[in-house]
């Protein structure tokens, strides 16, 4: 008891103690102290605490915090900790932790991007799937293939695939009704809804987070190339999740291949016809946009979802229709996709507490704490989940991002990955601020492309 | 007793710098698990062959020259207005209002100007729109955005020049005035002939200070545009912020960081010569 | 060159926003055109206000200013057509010599050929012809303060301010430029006003010299005058060094008599004078030793300052307790072969017409012995 105390009155001299301990000795205290400084049963000594790393807002924080608390509930003797930093300090932890193997945490809001340079140093899940096989069909049943596959290396899953995105667009039905427009199935029917648009209402034909905050014009535009059958890279392929396996090369880039360029003219018509805003705009504005009815069409995350809820957009929430393609994956043609975002949980090889992460994963995931989750603002990734909720109108959404997760692209999965987007984006930025020509543009974002894969050693 | 003071100062300073030096001569991202790769000088050769290195001069350069001169200049101007009107009620809380933007955070400033920039829905174009005009894209034309961030950093440090500046005009024995009063110099040419001479020395130094901080500026521009629409605000620090925190390419923004802190040197260096040269830093009256 | 002005204060007061005392009261002067006029006084006396409002740096409280007949009490500075030589200058730091003396002519539109004729004749005046390329930091303190006043000559005013313009300059340096002061007074012949703490400078260089003290004027008059008559026990101690010896006297019908002390008369009183108390005022030099055995002052000597051309007696008096105020000591100034013993003792004597009577109630000089002075 009192060499408890005193370790916690000097956490920061209690040499060799890693913060995990502390946290853990702090929570035995609690409990202890909470008995009123009876002996510590077994129970409370083998009392668990296992932290969690997320970034911040409702789809990610929200979700989990609240899993976590149902968790608890259900669970007791285990604490989970959500632990929430800023975008660019969420991935630095994950980097310098993972290199420093360091055991304060037990799961990572992980993006697929870093599954190749960070595999290593997770734990591979397989055995830990094949502990539980009611809890394995239904995960790998639910969560579509070509998704949770991002999170696979060889074969074998290092995440538990809890949260979904891709990119849709997004329209106004009633005011598509009124003008008698299409619905946009097409980039050429969204370019001539938008003009329609405009003509009724300046600016409010088309709308998208083309800036160049976080490379959203390289999104936006990585994800019209591959809905026009575009590539990378000769060997950017379905299966390969936007990964390159350094043995094999990425093969000629293709960046100034006929579909890419189509995909280039066809983003330089529409910036001509889109709300200028566009070109300097956050998620939050575009949807501020839509709730103050400046804008009826627009391509965006599916992260909008929260438009379709009453209480977010008491205006439109019941107008505001969303589909997967054009850039989403419901293609006839799978190699004609979208682009997809998304995130899992991933457990580092070092954590100490592998067994119980694993176990809060699958609850995160299950059926049990769908409500809970998607309440809270989370936008899970099983279909089963997504096609269910997705009747309920408020969650429309669901359904698309259900189709579009179910093919497609995902994000550069290599190391140098945001370099190639921040190559696109500077390249596709220049064809929509300058009089450049696409085909030029094109060639220019393919040599840039080329030297950074020569430097990366890929060529 | 000395020598070991100055030696530890100087190795405080050389630290970081070693540290960066080192860090560009080698090939690392931040989510490599292989070890980072010895590359020498390459880092440097692929920077300053790239596209946007040449960018990335000239709207450093732009913003700078742009900022730099209105600042100056509205501050200058500030300051001289409020020093001739020093003896009205009053003046004290207005230098205490206009000092304001100065203990804002540079990304609370750029947030809640992004805000007030919003083409649709911001207070700029809800004015602008109410007065017949076409709303503007503040951040999202390519050729207004640079001077929309000019204009939040000059809305932030204008304040800076013109506080400096009046504490030098506040420091000139009123007597020069009254020998200009009697020599019948009127107010224009009290300012130009007794008033700016005399803070001269100020100017330069506030100059100084906000040409290396602009030259190093990219908290404004990343809360705002991070360098966009297309490269119309890509300066040379956001260069460097994109490739260490958005690329994590941590031996390409060494090499660019190194020749950041070059370029500023050679800048401030040169300046600093040549501004003694004319002896406006050197000795005064007296 | 522009004809020398009067000016005229009537009844000037002054007191500052928020002082609780005015810095000036009641102030009435007339100083006649072409005076060199010096304004005298200890420091905070309010000689800098009172110049300062001539020039119309400063608004009076009450009373008018006129220059020349015209109330220009509401004027600006440069409608008055004065000009005025500051403490330290005040030279524009990044003009030339010549620049500073011109800046005035220039602004106001003189033209450029007489502006040359004109800075080669002041410069000639001041000698400062080979200094006119130089900046200010480049000249010593005299060359400085000669531009300075080369930029208030070169304007021809009327009236020609100067606030203790010598005060900056080392003692050798002081009485060359007091020299020089002298000469362009006669030879511009403006009316000067000079404010200074020198009464050296007072004495030698005034026509009309004015002391104030606490804001009040206290006496006006040639130097002279208010050197031999002050206008009141102020004006006898603070002007000439050492002070006035003022002795506290009773005047009976065979002289004056040490206060508080009944004993017989020690010195003869001026004629005319009411038997009673009465403050006289002795200047040191004009105290001096007596013969022995005859009526005098007794004092034992305490201390002989030797200053070279003559010496300095401190001396205290012999059993007259009332006859000096507490803590002063009577000092007389006799020729350098006179050097008695410190210790010794001595007698005083003094002509009844070197002597200022007071008022020992109010300290006003007691007119009814020769002149007081005048304009008090
Ligand atoms: N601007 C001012 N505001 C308030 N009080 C002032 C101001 N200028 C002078 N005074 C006060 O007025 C009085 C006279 O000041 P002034 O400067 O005229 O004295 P001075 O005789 O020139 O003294 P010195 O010999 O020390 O120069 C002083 O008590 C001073 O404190
Ligand atoms: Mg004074």
């Amino acid at each position: 008891m009192s060499t408890q105390t005193d370790r916690m009155r000097f956490p920061g001299h209690a040499g060799g103690v890693s913060r995990r301990e502390v946290l853990r000795r702090g929570a035995a205290f609690g409990a202890v102290a909470a008995a009123g400084g009876l002996l510590a049963s077994p129970a409370v000594a083998q009392s668990r605490r296992i932290v969690v790393t997320t970034m911040p807002g409702p789809r990610w924080e929200g979700a989990l915090r609240a899993s976590a608390a149902a968790y608890m509930a259900r669970t007791p003797g285990t604490e989970v900790e959500i632990l929430v930093s800023p975008y660019a300090e969420h991935y630095q932890r994950i980097g310098t932790s993972l290199i420093e193997d360091s055991t304060a945490f037990d799961a990572h809001l992980f993006d697929p991007v870093l599954i190749g340079q960070s595999h290593p140093k997770l734990e591979p899940l397989t055995a830990l799937f094949d502990s539980d096989p009611g809890w394995r069909d239904y995960y790998m049943n639910g969560v579509p293939y070509f998704y949770r596959g991002s999170w696979d290396w060889d074969g074998v899953p290092y995440s538990i695939v809890h949260d979904a995105n891709c990119m849709m667009t997004w329209w106004r039905r009633d005011v598509f009704d009124a003008l008698g427009l299409a619905e946009p199935a097409s980039f050429e029917t969204i370019l001539a809804n938008a003009e329609k648009l405009n003509a009724a209402k300046a600016n409010a034909g088309f709308m998208t987070c083309a800036g160049r905050t976080q490379w959203f014009l390289g999104m936006t535009f990585t994800g019209m190339m591959h809905a026009y059958g575009g590539r990378w890279y000769e060997h950017d392929e379905m299966d390969a999740f936007g990964r390159i396996d350094p043995a094999r090369g990425s093969g000629a880039v293709t960046l100034d291949a006929p579909a890419v360029v189509e995909a280039a003219r066809m983003l330089k018509a529409l910036s001509r016809i889109w709300n200028p805003a566009s070109l300097n705009a956050l998620e939050f504005e575009n949807a501020e946009a839509f709730k103050n009815d400046i804008s009826h069409q627009q391509v965006m995350w599916s992260g909008f979802m929260t438009l379709q809820n009453p209480a977010e957009n008491p205006r439109f929430h019941d107008q505001l229709v969303s589909r997967d393609f054009p850039v989403g994956g419901a293609s006839p043609d799978p190699a004609r996709t979208g682009m997809k975002g998304g995130f899992g949980l991933a457990i580092p090889r070092a954590s100490v507490n592998k067994e119980a992460t694993f176990d809060f994963a699958k609850f995160v995931t299950s059926r049990e704490n769908a409500e809970t989750f998607i309440r809270a603002g989370g936008q899970p990734s099983n279909a089963e989940l997504l096609n269910s909720w997705g009747e309920q109108p408020q969650y429309q959404v669901f359904r698309s991002i259900a189709q579009g997760v179910a093919n497609g692209h995902h994000l550069a999965q290599f190391a140098e990955g945001p370099q190639l987007f921040q190559i696109i984006t500077q390249h596709i930025g220049d064809l929509v601020t300058t009089d450049i020509a696409a085909e030029d543009a094109c060639a220019a974002m393919k040599r840039d492309v080329e030297t950074l894969f020569r430097r990366s050693g890929y060529l | 007793m000395l020598y070991p003071v100055v030696a530890l100062l100087a190795l405080l300073v050389a630290v970081p710098v070693i540290h960066v030096v080192v860090a560009s001569l080698y090939r690392r991202n931040l989510f490599q698990v292989r070890p980072p790769r010895w590359v020498g000088l390459e880092n440097y050769y692929y920077l300053v062959t790239s596209a946007k290195f040449e960018v990335a001069i000239l709207r450093s350069m732009s913003f700078t020259v742009t900022a730099l001169a209105v600042e100056l200049a509205l501050g200058i101007a500030l300051a001289v207005w409020v020093h001739r009107m020093r003896r009205l009620p009053g003046m004290g809380l207005l230098r205490t209002v206009l000092a304001m933007p100065i203990l804002v955070a540079p990304v609370v400033a750029a947030v809640m100007w992004r805000f007030m920039f919003q083409p649709d829905f911001g207070i700029l174009n809800h004015f602008i729109t109410g007065l017949g005009l076409p709303p503007v894209g503040w951040l999202s034309s390519p050729s207004i955005a640079l001077l929309a961030i000019v204009l939040i950093d000059v809305w932030q440090w204008t304040p800076l020049v013109f506080l400096t500046v009046l504490a030098g005009l506040h420091a000139i024995p009123p007597q020069y005035f009254e020998a200009a009063e009697l020599d019948a110099a009127g107010p224009w040419k009290q300012t130009l002939h007794v008033a700016l001479p005399q803070v001269r020395r100020v100017i330069v130094i506030v100059a100084l200070l906000r040409l290396i901080d602009l030259l190093r500026a990219f908290e404004i521009i990343v809360a705002t545009t991070q360098g966009g629409p297309g490269d119309a605000s890509y300066t040379f620090p956001v260069m460097i912020w994109e490739t260490a925190f958005v690329a994590f390419e941590i031996g390409d923004a060494a090499a660019a960081s190194v020749v950041l802190l070059v370029l500023v040197s050679v800048i401030v260096t040169l300046l600093v010569r040549a501004i003694a040269r004319q002896g406006v830093v050197g000795r005064g009256q007296g | 060159m522009a004809e020398a002005a009067p000016v005229v204060l009537e009844g000037v007061g002054k007191t500052y926003q928020g002082a609780d005392r005015p810095s000036l009261a009641g102030v009435s002067l007339a100083i006649a055109p072409g005076a060199f006029f010096s304004i005298l006084g200890p420091s905070g006396c309010g000689k800098t206000t009172l110049l300062r409002i001539i020039a119309g740096f400063e608004m009076p409280t009450e009373g008018r200013v006129l220059i020349d007949g015209r109330d220009v009490t509401g004027l600006p500075p440069r409608a008055r057509d004065i000009a005025m030589v500051f403490q330290d200058y005040a030279l524009y730091p990044h003009m030339t010599a010549a620049d500073n003396i011109t800046f005035g002519l220039r602004n106001r539109r003189v033209p450029r050929r007489e502006i040359a004729v004109r800075l080669e004749a002041t410069a000639a005046t001041l000698g400062i012809t080979h200094l006119l390329g130089k900046r200010p930091d480049r000249l010593s303190g005299g060359e400085r303060q000669r531009v300075a006043l080369g930029r208030a000559i070169v304007r021809r005013p009327r009236v020609f301010l100067l606030d203790e313009p010598l005060s900056n300059l080392d003692l050798k340096l002081r009485e060359t430029m007091r020299i020089e002061l002298g000469r362009l007074h006669r030879e511009l012949g403006v009316t000067m006003v000079f404010v200074t703490h020198d009464q050296a400078e007072a004495m030698t260089l005034s026509t009309t010299l004015a002391v104030l003290d606490g804001g009040r004027l206290q006496q006006a008059g040639p130097p002279d005058t208010v050197y031999a008559r002050p206008a009141n026990r102020f004006v006898a101690r603070f002007i000439g060094s050492p002070s006035m010896n003022l002795l506290a006297m009773v005047a009976g019908p065979d002289g004056l008599a040490a206060a508080g002390a009944p004993a017989a008369a020690v010195l003869a009183a001026p004629a005319g004078l009411v038997p009673g108390p009465v403050e006289v005022g002795i200047r040191p030099h004009h105290l001096r030793p007596a013969g022995p055995g005859t009526r005098g002052l007794a004092v034992r000597v305490e201390l002989v300052e030797h200053l070279g051309r003559s010496n300095f007696l401190v001396c205290t008096p012999v059993d007259a307790p009332g006859l000096l105020a507490a803590g002063r000591a009577l000092v007389a100034e006799v020729a350098a072969d006179v050097a008695p013993e410190p210790g010794s003792a001595l007698v005083l004597d003094a002509a009844p017409r070197d002597m200022a009577l007071f008022d020992p109630a109010s300290g006003q000089a007691i007119a009814a012995v020769g002149a007081a002075g005048e304009g008090a």
